[in-house]
């Protein structure tokens, strides 16, 4: 068991590091925003529409805070990878058949451990953070090296000094998910061999969406989209009430 | 003459741009590294290829797609440069003059509102149709960006200096604004659909009698919180804060009423 864990940590955390690595060093093609990371991860461990389920919440939770100017957000990209990973091994430890399946009120037994799950990571935040700080800081040296030997009339292979600091990315994010993930998974593990599904965490839940919903609409503020977004709201609740 | 691999180079090398992030060069290594197969085309090596370099490893930081047209205008430059048509450091010199504007506008355009945009879509796809939606998110948001990507690098390359006139020329302020009143409209959409489903799901769980205006209550109430909690983000109260106000007294909430 405790094997099985440790290896699920592992393959957990390399490819968070991996896709970590779009959030700033390569790509930006946004395959790290918790929409497609939560799945991905939900995939490795057997249940991406767990994943999928998850990275709703927390895309719209985080959709708003920018990586502008020398601003490093909240890593939306790690907790959306340990937030999966700690549901599903909890479900796991719960057992039943079908326990991934299970349904409660019409939503999916996963989300109503949600939110006691997100209160717990969120301060997590912080390591990530001081990795990618890190990194940026040890970053540094490459340009130096690279300015010295140029300075020095020797031809440098520039690609080959800016690659140390994807390689530097992924190593200290994949080290940064490990430390912080093997522990929670284990604890999971352990609370989930004796808890119910916490059906009582449905108005938490709520609160949750109605939360991601707000800071979806703060990040898309204009003079007018509060307006158009009622009109919308309004015109869908109609046809649901009225013609639903 | 630049080779047509060398600018495919310069494309695929503008994806590693932040590579080696840091806080004091920022994409200074990235920028220097993207170039350089073009650089050398330009000098065919040796050391004038050397000094053209220590030109373009320096301080650089700009929004990461927005350095598309950039690299495109500054290997004109260089061209134009050795061939003395302009002074030979003109493109390191467009680099840090439009850096600044350049990352304004493009987190506003990218980062503010085709990003959300994209993201509302994906959402909203994916509770209509599960992972398709994941599909519907990554497909709208990287057609801009792969536009912004290779358009800007071969309009750069194309335009040199007249670059600035281009990235000008597509309005992006005015895009961006309009770009956010659909993700707003798509918002809506979600959020009544989420809004329904939840306060039916709360009727039957609160195991009260099923009827509409239970329903139609409970989507008003979800209304009702979006724009008390809007107040507080605008006034600066951070969404992880914000997590900790709201959750914390829904989950006791949960627990005395099970």
């Amino acid at each position: 068991m405790t094997g099985n864990i440790l290896m699920r940590a592992i393959s957990v955390s390399l490819a968070g590091g991996a896709i970590s690595l779009d959030r700033t060093a390569a790509f930006q093609t946004m395959v790290s925003r918790p929409l497609v990371t939560a799945p991905l991860i939900g995939w490795i461990l057997g249940n991406p529409l767990m994943g999928l389920a998850i990275g709703i919440i927390l895309e719209l939770l985080f959709i708003g805070d920018l990586p502008v100017g020398t601003h490093i957000p909240v890593n939306e990209t790690g907790l959306a990878v340990v937030i999966t990973s700690i549901i599903a091994t909890a479900l796991d430890a719960m057992g039943g058949p079908g326990i991934h399946e299970v349904r409660y009120f019409g939503v999916t037994g996963a989300l109503l451990l949600f939110p006691p799950v997100l209160l717990l990571v969120i301060p997590l935040n912080a390591v990530y953070q001081w990795a990618d700080a890190l990194t940026r800081r040890i970053n540094a040296r490459f340009f130096h090296s690279a300015s010295r030997s140029l300075e020095s009339g020797i031809p440098v292979n520039l690609m080959k000094e800016n690659m140390k600091g994807l390689v530097l990315f992924f190593l200290t994010g994949s080290a940064a998910l490990f430390i912080t993930l093997l522990p929670l998974t284990i604890a999971a593990s352990y609370i989930g061999s004796f808890i119910k599904m916490p059906f009582f965490f449905f108005f938490a839940l709520a609160g949750c969406v109605v939360l991601g919903v707000t800071a979806a609409l703060n990040a898309v503020s204009t003079d007018r989209s509060l307006v158009i977004f009622t009109v919308a709201w309004l015109s869908a609740a109609l046809y649901w009430v009225v013609l639903g | 003459m630049i080779r047509t691999r060398s600018i495919l180079k310069v494309f695929l090398g503008s994806f590693f741009l932040q590579a080696s992030w840091s806080f004091e060069k920022m994409q200074g290594l990235g920028f220097a590294a993207a170039i350089s197969p073009a650089i050398k085309d330009v000098f065919n090596g040796g050391g004038s290829f050397i000094s053209a370099m220590r030109r373009h490893l320096a301080f650089y930081n700009a929004h990461p797609y927005m350095a598309s047209p950039v690299l495109g205008a500054s290997i004109r430059l260089e061209e134009k440069g050795k061939n003395g048509e302009c002074p030979a450091d003109a493109g390191a010199r467009l680099k840090t003059m439009v850096m600044g504007p350049y990352g304004a506008l493009g987190d506003s355009f990218f980062w503010g509102s085709v990003r959300p945009l994209a993201s509302y879509l994906g959402v909203l796809s994916a509770i209509l149709w599960g992972l398709w939606g994941i599909l519907v998110f990554l497909a709208v948001y990287n057609v801009f960006h792969l536009w912004m990507r290779w358009d800007g690098l071969v309009k750069g390359y194309r335009l040199g200096e007249g670059v600035v006139g281009y990235v000008k020329s597509l309005e992006l302020p005015k895009w961006s604004i309009r770009l956010r009143y659909v993700a707003a409209a798509v918002l809506g959409f979600f959020f009544s659909i989420a809004a329904f489903n939840l306060a039916e799901r709360g009727v039957m769980s609160w195991h009260l009698k099923y009827n509409y205006a239970w329903v139609s209550a409970g989507i008003l109430l979800a209304f009702a919180a979006v724009m008390s909690l809007n107040v507080f983000l605008k006034r600066g109260v951070s969404i992880a804060r914000l997590v900790y106000i709201v959750v914390v007294p829904l989950i006791l909430l949960g627990v005395i009423f099970r």
